[in-house]
């Protein structure tokens, strides 16, 4: 008798559900509310009224609990601050004791001893920190919060608990003067971590503007150039890693119909107000549903069969970057809806597929 | 021999597992893969079944004899007492 590790188990999985359309990841955005207040965000709301519209443990553990029965073996909880979400660890303890791995995406804010301590106890896949700087006067500028103090002391703990962690930088206009600093504090703290590709796009209800803080694209390939100067080396790939890069492999990279990724595929978002979509950043007028009025399954089925029909580009067809660089609305935005490219989203493709590129050959 | 408490299994599509739970994540880093038989034998195992009555029910889902099916239960039951999911 065969035992697998979680982590080969996840993968193998995917491979499988992406021939029988199973929903097999899922992301449940908790909360729109955060105890920071970022300015890039796509998603944290100001509005306190929120707060009574925010989906109840109950109602998220019925969610959650069809969701296994489709089956879904990984999740995410995430926000806003998922941990500010009144009934986290219920539906935390839902998942875990459900047998699902379970990813927790957080600020670090809330990651106090005691919250430790219970993750410790029935430990997560992994928790992945956002980190907004390198110290108080870049958390102020970035996340509005003087708050990093805090931060540090408890990704520490983290650490110190042998808990499984990943820290992840996004870059924005605001942390520029500090980048250098933060990518070395990362580098310090010695733990797996990476810098985010782009900024999402933020949702309407923010009253935010991508355009205000975005960075350049040269900006944002010197933002990885820095990285990976300072982290040389490539983390080795796990088996399960292996298995998923076979797979991707086999995928055709340009189809009449569909998308190259596993949104709504093989996986889901569900936002705060019960919105399915196929990734959390995806357009809602292409793929969407409602789970508290259709139900997951049937929800399930509706964004699987928007995703499946829907067609990229023409040009991405003929495109001579389309085996590296593959379509995604959720990149796009608003030009997705037409069924065209963001032009600076595919000059940013081809850039950083060059860059890619050449970096490899020095290596 | 009966189920231990702290596992869960989980049917999906090609691959079936007894997974840990709860704190036995902590302990148990992997789950068990098992056949279409191997799932059979300890959903019975979990209903409280002997090994007798499991072998007897094996004869009557598949077209293997009692002593077959005895053999393949205590195989099984060897097995899975090994990886630590029953006791």
């Amino acid at each position: 008798m065969q035992t697998i590790s979680q982590e080969e188990f996840l993968y193998a999985l995917l491979e499988s559900s992406s021939k029988s359309e199973i929903p097999a990841t899922g992301l449940f955005e908790l909360t729109p509310l955060c105890n920071l207040d970022c300015k890039m965000c796509y998603v944290h709301l100001n509005d306190p009224s929120v707060k009574e519209q925010l989906l109840d443990g109950k109602q998220w553990i019925s969610i959650i609990k069809e969701a296994i029965s489709g089956g879904m073996v990984s999740a995410t909880l995430t926000g806003g601050e998922a941990l500010t979400h009144p009934d986290f660890w219920a539906i935390y303890d839902c998942l875990v004791q459900a047998g699902v791995l379970v990813h927790v995406k957080s600020n670090g804010v809330l990651l106090n001893e005691e919250n430790v301590e219970r993750l410790k106890q029935y430990p997560p896949e992994r928790i992945d920190v956002s980190l907004y700087g390198c110290d108080r006067e870049s958390y102020i500028a970035v996340t509005g919060r003087d708050v990093f103090d805090i931060v540090d002391a408890n990704i520490k703990s983290v650490i110190a608990a042998g808990l499984p962690l990943y820290i992840a930088i996004t870059p924005s206009k605001p942390l520029m003067p500090w980048l250098e600093r933060t990518l070395e504090y990362l580098k310090d703290l010695d733990v797996s971590g990476g810098v985010n590709l782009l900024l999402n796009e933020p949702r309407e209800e923010t009253g935010r503007v991508k355009s205000d803080f975005d960075l350049t694209i040269d900006e944002y390939l010197y933002v990885h150039q820095r990285k990976k100067e300072l982290f040389p080396k490539e983390a080795k790939l796990t088996e399960g890693q292996k298995l998923f890069r076979e797979d991707m492999a086999k995928r055709p990279h340009v189809s009449e119909r569909g998308l190259y990724c596993g949104a709504a595929r093989t996986a889901f978002a569900v936002c705060w107000d019960g919105t399915m979509l196929p990734c959390p950043g995806f357009p809602k007028e292409i793929a969407s549903a409602n789970v508290l009025q259709g139900g997951f399954v049937a929800s399930w089925q509706k964004i699987n069969r928007a995703v499946k029909n829907y067609s990229v580009p023409e040009k991405c067809h003929s495109c001579s970057y389309n085996t590296r660089c593959h379509y995604c609305p959720a990149q796009h935005g608003k030009c997705a809806l037409r069924h065209e490219c963001d032009e600076r989203v595919c000059e940013f493709g081809q850039k950083y597929c060059d860059w890619l590129q050449e970096s490899k050959k020095l290596r | 021999m009966k189920r231990k408490e702290g596992f869960v299994l989980r049917k999906m599509p090609g691959m079936n597992l007894v997974m840990p739970i709860g704190e036995n994540i902590k302990a148990y880093k992997g789950s068990l893969i098992l056949n279409d038989t191997g799932v059979f034998i300890y959903e019975k195992l979990c209903e409280g079944k002997s090994s007798e009555e499991i072998a007897i029910s094996l004869t009557e889902k598949y077209d293997v004899t009692q002593e077959e099916a005895m053999k393949d239960v205590e195989a099984t039951c060897a097995d899975l007492l090994e990886a630590g999911v029953v006791e």
